[in-house]
């Protein structure tokens, strides 16, 4: 059953010439990251916060986990939902374990169960437990965002809403996050809608994006098909499907190399998940046009050719 | 330094008179104070949400703060007379202004994006007011209480010109007897009583902001 399903969803404020969410209907799997992009005003932050009723539709349905969101009392939605937005949103007058806490003692959880549970989301996101004491701005951004999204993850909710969570944090910060979202996302599999403009970050996280413009679905797929085959010039143009940097970087070795032909050149070696984009830089400084793949063990399983690259940037 | 001494013997003359006048003093700016952060901090949180309606009200009660504390003081005895609640209803006008205005500012302060944390993670109204809301605004609503509390104290010795007591009676006494030391009586304690709750407030208000600047 799909986590979340959205039918013919519309937003119409008062006083605005057209809705601002216009008509979307989706679905999302479970552990499923889907990526909402697109310029601002497109509709995507309006169409996320409806689902945690932040804004209420004005018509179509939405269902978490088969229940419709009005069914139940908004609170109570919200409180199986997890939500991070970009400027952190921590209360600054509570303490870090207070501020992750916060929905489970919503829920009226036991200090006994809650306070363990700081400790293991702290540690989820590489935090130093001793943080649990201290208050926000005590803080770094980056350590504040990830007390952010620890405190989404506090009572373990199947689906996770992110506006923008990295939108103001530094470039190098930031990759780390989005490293972390990731690992996290492996391990704990949660259903994801995340709201970005930033389109090397879409492709980096979603498993699915979806390009919005004025309200409606421009095209909804995963990130390699919508760099290759972008459905019209408006989202082409968005991601920007004509860089071959991004094509490589969305192609894994994996998905064009050649069988290992029982010869090693003694050059650095590529695994089979590395991206294209990386067996590219890797050939150009070792100054080499084949490279070896192998495996877990370091065992030769295959090689790539600056050939290969070359077909795989062409037609692919 | 004679002046002094000669006050602190008609203080120990009086001493009856001089603990009752500072009850009455103490009772009417207690009082006055209560009556004002009871009406205007809800009153501040309802504007702080209804952005429309409040220009208009802060902007009238700014101008009423431009009333000199004595004029309010008459205007009150032709429809109250000269008496106690004259006095209570002057000086809890006096202390309406600095009280709302903080409040609705305070309110008015907390960042949206806590509040919509607050919101997006399940609380309701309720729980957003008392765990987020009141105590992010309260040291600005603090300052305003601060503010209006040293306001009415030293008003208040103004109250004994409508004969409502308090210790502006030894202030009026002694200029009627051109007698500085028993203007002292009234001045040096209202004095002390000031500061002593700028002190106390601004402490208080200190403690409660203490993590929210580190």
């Amino acid at each position: 059953m799909s986590v979340i399903v959205a039918d013919k969803v519309v937003k119409q404020y008062a006083n605005a010439e057209r809705p601002a969410v216009d008509g979307i209907s989706f679905t999302a799997e479970e552990g499923e990251l889907i990526v909402l992009l697109g310029p601002s005003g497109c509709g995507k932050t309006t169409l996320l916060k409806m689902v945690n009723r932040l804004y209420e539709p004005t018509s179509g349905q939405i269902f978490v986990d088969g229940t419709e969101i009005h069914d139940i009392p908004a609170t109570e939605l919200r409180r199986r939902i997890g939500y991070v937005i970009q400027a952190t949103g921590l209360f600054p007058h509570m303490t870090i374990a207070e501020n992750i806490a916060t929905v489970p003692k919503l829920l009226k959880w036991e200090r006994s169960r809650w306070s363990p549970r700081v400790d293991e989301l702290l540690t989820l996101m590489h935090l130093p437990t001793e943080y649990r004491d201290r208050y926000p701005v005590q803080l770094s951004g980056g350590e504040q965002q990830r007390v952010g999204i620890a405190r989404a993850l506090a009572a373990d909710p199947k689906i996770l809403l992110m506006d923008e969570p990295f939108g103001a944090i530094d470039a190098i910060t930031r990759a780390a996050l989005q490293k972390e979202l990731r690992d996290v996302q492996q391990r704990l599999k949660k259903t994801i809608l995340f709201v970005t403009h930033d389109v090397e970050e879409a492709l980096l996280l979603a498993d699915r994006i979806m390009v919005l413009r004025a309200g409606r679905v421009e095209q909804f797929a995963p990130p390699l098909e919508i760099v290759l085959s972008p459905a019209n010039d408006f989202v082409a143009q968005l991601i920007g499907a004509d860089d071959l940097f991004r094509r490589l970087s969305l192609l894994r070795v994996d998905q064009v190399q050649g069988p290992y032909d029982g010869t090693t050149n003694g050059g650095p070696t590529l695994r089979p998940s590395d991206s294209l984009r990386h067996a590219l830089s890797t050939m150009l400084s070792s100054d080499r046009q084949t490279l070896s793949v192998v495996d877990e063990q370091g065992q030769p399983i295959g090689v790539v050719s600056y050939d290969q690259l070359r077909t795989a940037t062409q037609n692919a | 330094m004679d002046a002094l001494r000669q006050m602190w013997r008609y203080v120990g003359d009086n001493q009856a008179f001089f603990v009752e006048s500072l009850r009455i003093h103490l009772q009417l700016s207690g009082v006055a104070l209560g009556i004002a952060i009871l009406l205007c901090v809800p009153l501040g949180i309802w504007l702080a949400r209804r952005l429309t309606l409040a220009t208009p009200v802060i902007n009238l009660v700014s101008a009423l703060r431009v009333i000199p504390s004595l004029a309010i003081l008459f205007l009150a005895i032709p429809y109250l007379g000269l008496n106690r609640t004259a006095a209570f209803v002057a000086l809890t006008l006096l202390a309406l202004p600095p009280v709302l205005i903080n409040s609705y500012a305070a309110f008015r302060g907390v960042p949206a994006a806590v509040k919509e944390a607050a919101r997006g993670m399940g609380m309701n109204t309720w729980q957003l007011l008392w765990q987020i809301e009141l105590p992010l605004a309260l040291p600005v609503v603090m300052t305003g209480i601060r503010t209006a509390a040293v306001e009415v104290i030293s008003s208040a010795a103004l109250a004994t010109f409508i004969g409502a007591g308090g210790l502006g009676d030894f202030i009026a006494r002694g200029f009627r007897l051109s007698s500085t030391p028993i203007m002292l009586v009234g001045a040096i304690p209202i004095a002390l009583l000031a500061l002593s709750s700028e002190l106390l407030l601004g402490g208080l208000q200190r403690r409660l902001s203490a993590h929210l600047v580190r």
